[in-house]
């Protein structure tokens, strides 16, 4: 094997690693970006101090659109706009211990409004409340719009394959 | 080097680059059968399938079973597909489309009749009202009865989200 054989094989590896990425869609990057920016904001190590807290709660609405609907499940299974999303969040982080959300899964079902970009995803809650342990698994399905130049989420709902009885 | 090729060379091509090609496209053929479309590795996180599945066990999910049918039996331990495809639930299939369900007292009744379930843990409270199955839904459950029905995942499953069966 030639060096440069060898050379010319990585060159092409990395041509096709760059035509992957540009074949992802922008939007769509954006809104992974996003979303994960949103997960940051709703976690809660240990530890964390009350100012923190709610700088993160007072950061949730800018996430959606000003009339979004949020579905959420459990452990609060109930309807919010982004306000009282923003003081769910407080309430909840002065509740817990700690908060962590796991992203297990994210995909993009096909778009059929090129201004709206669904996406659905798999998390994981997992805290300490009260000293004991409290693990959920929940699906949602996250409509994101774009609204003063970002993209917020303007729907989001529970879309689990399991659906309660 | 003995035949004068450099030591990165030999180490990212082999002695012989047919060969090593010829090696790689036959394991990324083997690996795409065996997990892609005859079985899947599943680490089992929680304690929803106590105490037939732990929390940390290895086990093995069928895909040859979803090709073959879809037709799971009551009883089936079966593997249901979440967003992004990489995490699944697992839990034990009660009820069959068209059939009823109910829970009383942590009981199970299946069409009216109470059906025993050896596999699951013995302390349940579950109390359910009748539902009634649609032609093309599952209702499925975990074997620990002794966690609140609320921080459970139970519920009514479409025949499309099932992605296997776990092999016992």
């Amino acid at each position: 094997m030639k060096p440069r054989f060898a050379l010319a094989a990585m060159a092409l590896l990395a041509f096709g690693g760059w035509l992957l990425m540009s074949w992802v869609d922008r939007d769509e990057r954006a809104v992974r970006n996003q979303f994960l920016a949103l997960v940051k904001v709703c976690e809660k190590p240990a530890g964390q101090n009350l100012i923190r807290t709610a700088a993160n709660a007072s950061a949730v609405p800018a996430f959606f659109t000003t009339n979004a609907l949020v579905h959420l499940g459990r452990p609060y299974p109930m309807t919010a706009s982004p306000r009282e999303l923003s003081a769910l969040l407080a309430r909840a982080h002065m509740e817990v211990e700690s908060l962590a959300i796991g992203v297990q899964g994210m995909e993009f079902p096909p778009r059929m409004d090129p201004s709206a970009v669904p996406l659905r995803v798999a998390i994981e809650l997992s805290g300490a409340r009260n000293g004991q342990h409290e693990r959920y698994l929940d699906e949602y399905l996250l409509v994101w719009r774009k609204e003063r130049g970002e993209w917020r989420i303007a729907e989001a709902r529970v879309d689990s394959a399991i659906q309660p009885p | 080097m003995q035949d004068g090729t450099a030591w990165w060379t030999r180490a990212l091509w082999g002695r012989d680059p047919r060969r090593t090609l010829r090696r790689t496209a036959l394991s990324a053929a083997l690996l795409l059968f065996v997990f892609g479309l005859c079985c899947r590795p599943l680490l089992v996180r929680g304690h929803s399938m106590e105490p037939t599945l732990r929390d940390g066990q290895l086990r093995i999910g069928s895909r040859w079973w979803i090709h073959a049918q879809r037709n799971p039996s009551r009883g089936d331990v079966v593997v249901i597909k979440r967003a992004g495809g990489r995490n699944f639930f697992v839990k034990r299939i009660l009820a069959l489309p068209g059939d009823t369900i109910a829970f009383s007292n942590g009981h199970l009744r299946i069409n009216g009749d109470e059906v025993p379930e050896p596999y699951r843990t013995p302390d349940s409270d579950w109390t359910l009202p009748e539902q009634r199955m649609g032609p093309d839904q599952f209702f499925v459950a975990g074997d620990n009865r002794s966690m609140p029905m609320a921080e459970h995942a139970i519920g009514r499953v479409e025949r499309a989200a099932l992605a296997g069966r776990v092999l016992p």
